[in-house]
């Protein structure tokens, strides 16, 4: 048992290889080959095949058999009437490879690039296969061939056959639908149906030259004009006239010479007749839509509903003067001054025109609640601190005039700005989105860090009342900035240099947190456009701005 | 479907492949010429049923080996195939009836195997045959069983498995 183990170990072939072997089943196949090396190689292998071939008899091992001789040129294709065409069909492992159509001739079979039929894992020249007339054969030519499974060497192909070359199954289907040849039908030249054509008249063209010169022309039909003109002997002939006897037919001329005139008669055809069409010709779908019409049109011409006449008639009218009288509008009632203890209303102040307010809800009117918090407001503008933010929100941000000399603008706590809600309002401010519900943020002074005035010409209350006068611009830039780019906020330390005739020279930002470029640079080119008054030397400012921004 | 060939045909191609195997698997040239006989009238009336891509060879040879293993398990007849398979059960399967790794086995022993290996259904006992026997390889099993080579190798485990199980009934120490 331990040899036998060792048998398969080592790679030996097993009996029932040599019995295929023997028997023909697997020479010339990859398996046929390695045990012919193996055989060769292996003594035991050797001795036993030698024995399996004792018990067959002295039959001799099948060889592979010599190549087939160089094929000869390929016969000559048979006419198209015999043109049946073979289709092979080639499967391995039950699957389809391809198929190849071949027509009549021989072909070989082969792993080699010279086969007609060119498969993979085969030897060179493995088997040929022939096609002659609707029959097909096969040769065994370097390899086994099995057709339904017998090792066949020559035979003859039907189409239910299998063959078996290699690894490959072939399948011979011959396609024996021949061509047939249409049948020559020998057709007589007729010559075409003709219609008889009407005898054509001819009138006779009648030229009268004076030399090159022509001075009439006509065309007479009838022997009896042809007599007035002086012809004594008039024929109708078929297809012309014959004059006096000479015979002038279509296309050619007779010429006759009376002195210097020269008349020259040309047989013409008559215009002939347009042929009435018959009722076949007619186009009897036009004539049908044409007749439809009509009878709709005379149906509703006489059927139809008849329009009324006018029920009027226009009379002239005698001109009018119109008179227009235009009703004299209320004059608007002047709005009440507000009352404030430090401007009292004085009866030569022109009216104040107010913006229409819009109508509260109705829940919300409560006169008294209303008149309160209006008297309250108005109470704050007057004290220079309306809304919640006293210290910030003084001066013009009530939309007053800007502060000239209040106190409240004086001194180190100078303080000011545009208002939160003032603001609004404000008609000082003169930026597109101020008063119009735009104001998201406020622009004030940094109270902890005033306005520093250094070596200056100008005094201090100078220079705070040309920059409150212009706060309004950078509040301009503010909104601008926030409604670009969106709220933002911090502090901004500008610094610039009055020149002694009120301009400023140089501007530049000193010190910043605000991360707004464009507000920087905007209110940089606002400020370089302020006016301060003359003063015998030039001036350095430094002015500190808070920005802070909400939303509401 | 080809025609069926003559029985002469037939016996003069393959018959000398099919007594050599009946008298390897028997072990008795009387008997292997009488099995051969009958195997080829089995063949020429079952001719219908060969599938025309498969070899001749292979057909006939597992053909021969089914045959004589149900002529082995029907007449319970001595068979040195059978030992020999026996003694690849004790050496893979079966413990106890090995001393110092000597395969041999006496008679009762060989009666106790021949018992087993009859207990074994008859489709794994083919493939062992093929597998111990006739030493083909897993690949050569599979194309001649016509099952998928990892088929051949669960069906040898089953064997073992199926050969234990038999032992145990049997009082056989397995292994």
């Amino acid at each position: 048992m331990s040899a036998a183990l060792a048998r398969r170990d080592e790679g030996c072939a097993s009996d029932l290889a040599m019995d295929r072997w023997l028997l023909g089943e697997i020479p010339g196949s990859d398996e046929g080959r390695r045990l012919e090396r193996h055989v060769r190689a292996c003594p035991g292998c050797a001795a036993r095949f030698q024995a399996l071939r004792s018990l067959y008899g002295n039959r001799p091992a099948p060889k592979a058999e010599a190549p087939l001789p160089p094929l000869s040129a390929p016969p000559p294709v048979l006419p198209p009437e015999h043109a049946a065409v073979l289709q092979v069909v080639i499967l391995r492992d039950g699957l389809l490879v391809g198929t190849e159509v071949f027509t009549a001739g021989r072909y070989t079979v082969g792993g080699d690039a010279s086969c007609a039929l060119r498969l993979d894992d085969l030897v060179p020249l493995h088997a040929a296969v022939s096609l002659s007339g609707a029959r097909v054969a096969l040769e065994a030519a370097g390899g086994p061939v099995f057709v339904n499974g017998f090792r066949a060497t020559a035979c003859e192909l039907r189409p239910i056959d299998e063959v078996a070359v290699g690894p490959y199954v072939l399948r011979a289907r011959v396609i024996s639908e021949r061509w047939q040849r249409p049948a020559l039908e020998v057709v007589h030249d007729e010559p075409p149906v003709v219609p008889a054509a009407a005898p054509v008249a001819y009138a006779l063209k009648l030229e009268l030259f004076w030399g090159d010169t022509r001075l009439d022309v006509q065309v007479v039909d009838s022997t009896a004009e042809l007599d007035e003109l002086g012809v004594t002997s008039v024929e109708r002939i078929d297809g012309g006239w014959a004059l006096d006897g000479l015979r002038v037919a279509h296309g050619e001329s007779a010429r006759f010479h009376v002195g210097h005139l020269v008349c020259v008669a040309t047989p013409v055809p008559l215009e002939a007749p347009v042929a009435a069409r018959s009722p076949r010709e007619w186009p009897w779908p036009v004539v049908a839509l044409a007749t439809v019409l009509f009878s709709a049109v005379i149906g509703l011409g006489l059927y139809g509903e008849r329009l009324e006449p006018a029920d009027f008639v226009p009379k002239p009218v005698d001109p009018a003067i119109v008179h227009v009288v235009m009703k004299p509008k209320p004059a608007p009632k002047a709005p009440a001054a507000p009352k404030t203890p430090s401007k009292p209303a004085t009866a030569h102040a022109p009216p104040k025109r107010q913006p229409p307010r819009l109508p509260l809800p109705p829940a919300l009117v409560q006169p008294n609640l209303v008149r309160d918090l209006f008297a309250k407001v108005d109470a704050g503008k007057a004290a220079g601190r309306p809304g919640k933010r006293p210290p910030l929100l003084a001066g013009i941000g009530a939309g007053l005039p800007a502060p000239s000399a209040s106190p409240a603008f004086h001194g180190d706590a100078f303080a000011w700005g545009i208002g939160a809600t003032g603001a609004r309002d404000a008609g000082s401010m003169k930026t597109r989105d101020i008063g119009k519900g735009g104001v998201k943020g406020t622009v004030a002074v940094d109270r902890a860090r005033p306005l520093n005035v250094g070596a200056s010409s100008l005094s201090r209350d100078e220079i705070s009342k040309v920059i409150n006068a212009h706060l309004s611009d950078v509040q301009g830039c503010y909104e601008r900035a926030m409604a670009r780019s969106g709220g933002f906020g911090g502090r901004m330390m500008l610094e610039w240099r009055i020149a002694p005739a009120g301009d400023v020279t140089v501007a530049r930002i000193k010190q910043t947190d605000v991360k707004n470029a464009a507000f920087g640079s905007c209110v940089l080119e606002r400020l370089k456009t302020w006016k301060f008054p003359r003063a015998p030397g030039p001036s350095e400012v430094t002015f500190p701005v808070l920005l802070d921004h909400h939303d509401f | 479907m080809t025609p069926p060939p003559s029985v002469e045909e037939l016996y003069s191609q393959y018959g000398p492949m099919v007594l050599r195997r009946a008298r390897a698997m028997l072990g008795d040239e009387q008997a292997a010429r009488d099995a051969t006989q009958e195997i080829f009238l089995k063949v020429f009336s079952a001719w219908a049923a060969f599938r025309a891509d498969s070899s001749p060879v292979t057909w006939l040879y597992r053909a021969t080996t089914n045959h004589c293993l149900n002529l082995l398990r029907n007449g319970a007849r001595h068979s040195a195939a059978l030992d020999l398979l026996g003694r690849t059960l004790v050496g893979h399967t079966l413990v106890g009836h090995t001393a110092g790794g000597h395969t041999s086995v006496g008679l009762d022993e060989r009666l106790t195997l021949r018992a087993v290996l009859d207990r074994v259904p008859a489709p794994l006992r083919e493939i062992a045959v093929y597998y111990y026997l006739d030493q083909l390889s897993h690949d050569e099993i599979a194309k001649l069983t016509g099952v998928s080579r990892r088929t051949v190798g669960n069906r040898l485990v089953e064997f073992h498995a199926a050969a234990r199980d038999a032992a145990a009934e049997l009082g056989v120490a397995a292994r």
